[in-house]
């Protein structure tokens, strides 16, 4: 523990910039008189928080480069309650980008639909969002994580019922935050029982005070399962998934996007330094907890998604899916044989399971985003969600029709695309340590998936297109803005980048996850 | 380790066996007498005169949280006045950015029209 100074704030300076950009647009909201507030447009709001997300995207770049070149252990930075390594900044690379993305392709269509009143607020809270979740994956000290995972909720909150005048939109919020509130408290009781017995917030801390006395090892099973109530409740897992469909369905479709992606993945990286750093000599209790969750919640996910006919909630649903698999990655850290667990050393694994959970996490970012933008298109045309508005695609916009397709392959998990990347890590992790029934749940349900992605393929390509009554009409191609173009083009490139040539990027992931194993106790 | 835990479950044993009996007690024991004005709700001794379940202007609830906001500011004041001898700047720097955020909040509040009562 060091010293708080003014160098120290290096290690959040990304989340600074972000906090900056967001108080200058509530400052320029407030300097506007009445008579320019009606012909406000979003659009230079929008403007700022692009510029202020991108330079602080280069922030965190600049603290990844720092770390050396990507094979080496870099130096590991211990701030007085973040940690900045390579891991951290994988995660808050990932998150910015993903937000980046967000907001260049669904700002124009936050700016339209979001009350007069409101633009400003809209674009000042999602930068505060996006600062929340580079927080929380760096907090390494209990009240700090705290604090930013309620942060996050919270503006997620108000973002995800944003569309007052909508129906649909209070009702996410509103479940959103009933939900959200319950579970964040149960939560925050797992975390007391932590401090509870080790008298200490910061993780490592946490590690070595549990490790000193046996007897502690009695509240690791019920901290952990109070833990995951919060973190499932962000993570879409299983038993706490029931706010998603609704508030997917029902959000602003740019929130959408980024709540299944970057929020969800800012929970698996809490999930992540939380039980293995903090709890990391406990792996015998949350192994079955966390393998059992996440059969569970592919299971659930899948069937559900099934029998959905909007696409949007169809995504919500595979999005609980598929945290499911993500959540093998973590489970597969920990071989499944104890006998095992003190001659290996995990660091050194290819697959290690971690990294299997970075690259699918990455990949699942760019795909699932392009997908919601996709959704996001469509219902600007056709004010639907449903699988008729998607049928003739092909004829109407080929380039829009081929980006779904890539994305939905990529949500399957066919090799050449992203997803297969991540699924291929995550899979191959759970083998290695011999979880045979979590991997052969994986694979069946990855089967019963295609069901329902290939049924929107389906409808795009081979059936002609209808009007809202079912008559057959001449196809006409979409409108769409520059910004959802150039935004589906990057993500149908990333998509496919991680599919076909992934070692660099592997690399990435590699430095990442080993950092964080070998932190663990 | 988990023995010196165990007078917090006997705290909580007798605080669920004393509400038990405060509850289930004064029915067995206690004469059952009801009339209206025993059954009203009790409102500090005022007669309750309507539903409480009426509509509130939600300007109410606008001025009800912007007081909780800056009360709990206050909040945080209190033991930093305390300690602010001792600490200096290193606890007068970081309080006064915040309060400088605060007032930032509160004048964009003001600016936005939520401390307006007549429209």
């Amino acid at each position: 523990m060091s010293e708080i100074g003014i160098g120290s704030l290096g290690s959040i300076l990304p989340e600074i910039i972000l906090i900056v950009g967001g108080l200058l647009i509530l400052l320029l909201d407030m300097i506007q008189n009445s008579t320019t507030y009606q012909r406000e447009s979003g659009r230079g709001f929008m403007a700022v928080a692009v510029l202020f997300l991108v330079v602080s995207l280069v922030g965190a770049l600049l603290q990844m480069l720092s770390f050396g070149s990507p094979t080496s252990q870099g130096p590991h930075v211990a701030a007085y309650l973040v940690d900045i390594d390579p891991f951290t900044s994988f995660m808050k690379m990932t998150i910015y980008i993903g937000m980046t993305l967000v907001a260049i392709a669904g700002g124009s269509y936050m700016n339209r639909y979001s009350p007069r009143m409101g633009r400003g607020e809209f674009w000042s809270l999602f930068l505060f969002t996006s600062m929340a979740m580079g927080m929380v994956v760096s907090a390494n000290n209990l009240i700090l994580l705290f604090l930013s995972f309620e942060f996050l909720s919270i503006s997620s909150y108000i973002l995800a019922g944003y569309l007052r005048n909508n129906v649909r939109s209070s009702e996410a919020g509103l479940k959103y935050f009933l939900y959200g509130s319950v579970a964040s408290s149960v939560m925050l009781y797992g975390m007391s029982l932590l401090y509870g017995v080790s008298g200490s917030l910061n993780l490592t801390e946490i590690a070595q005070a549990m490790a000193a006395n046996t007897d502690f090892s009695i509240v690791a099973l019920p901290a952990v399962l109070m833990l995951m109530v919060g973190l499932g409740f962000k993570m879409t897992l299983a038993p706490f998934f029931q706010w998603a469909p609704d508030t997917y369905d029902g959000a602003p479709t740019p929130v959408t996007a980024y709540l299944s992606t970057a929020s969800k993945a800012a929970g698996f990286a809490v999930t992540a330094r939380l039980l293995l750093i903090g709890l990391g000599a406990f792996s015998v209790e949350w192994v079955p907890v966390l393998s059992g969750l996440a059969i569970l919640t592919m299971t659930v996910g899948n069937l559900m998604a099934l029998r959905q006919n909007s696409v949007k909630r169809m995504l919500a649903y595979s999005s609980v899916a598929q945290a499911g698999y993500m959540l093998m990655g973590l489970v597969s850290v920990v071989s499944a044989s104890q006998a095992e667990l003190s001659q290996i050393d995990l660091a050194s694994l290819g697959m290690n399971g971690l990294n299997g959970l970075l690259i699918y996490l990455f990949a699942y970012l760019f795909t699932n985003i392009g997908a919601f933008m996709v959704v996001m298109a469509i219902e600007e045309d056709s004010g639907s969600h449903d699988i008729s508005a998607y049928r003739g695609l092909m004829q109407r916009s080929p380039g829009l029709a081929l980006a779904m397709l890539i994305f939905l392959l990529s949500l399957t998990g066919i090799p050449l695309t992203g997803g297969f990347m991540g699924k291929f890590y995550v899979f191959g992790a759970a083998v290695q340590h011999q979880y045979f029934f979590l991997a052969a749940a994986g694979f069946i349900n990855a089967g019963i998936a295609a069901g329902y992605y290939l049924r929107v393929v389906a409808a795009m390509l081979y059936e002609p297109a209808v009007d809202a009554n079912g008559a057959e009409i001449a196809p006409k191609p979409l409108n769409m803005g520059m910004a959802l173009q150039l935004t589906l083009a990057i993500c149908v490139l990333v998509t496919l980048w991680i599919g076909i040539y992934p070692p660099n990027f592997i690399d990435l992931a590699n430095d990442a996850s080993r950092h964080l194993l070998a932190l663990r106790f | 380790m988990a023995i010196d835990y165990l007078p917090l479950l006997i705290l909580v044993i007798i605080a669920i066996g004393f509400g038990a009996i405060a509850v289930i007690g004064p029915s067995l024991l206690g004469p059952s007498r009801q009339n209206k004005q025993k059954l009203e709700p009790y409102e500090s001794g005022m007669i309750p005169f309507a539903d409480a379940r009426r509509r509130f202007p939600i300007k109410y609830y606008m001025v009800a949280m912007l007081f909780l906001l800056f009360d709990i500011e206050v909040l945080f004041l209190y033991p930093w006045a305390v300690t602010l001898r001792e600490l200096r700047w290193q606890a007068f720097a970081p309080m006064g950015f915040f309060l400088i955020l605060l007032v930032f909040g509160f004048l964009y509040e003001w600016k936005k029209g939520a401390l307006r009562w007549e429209d």
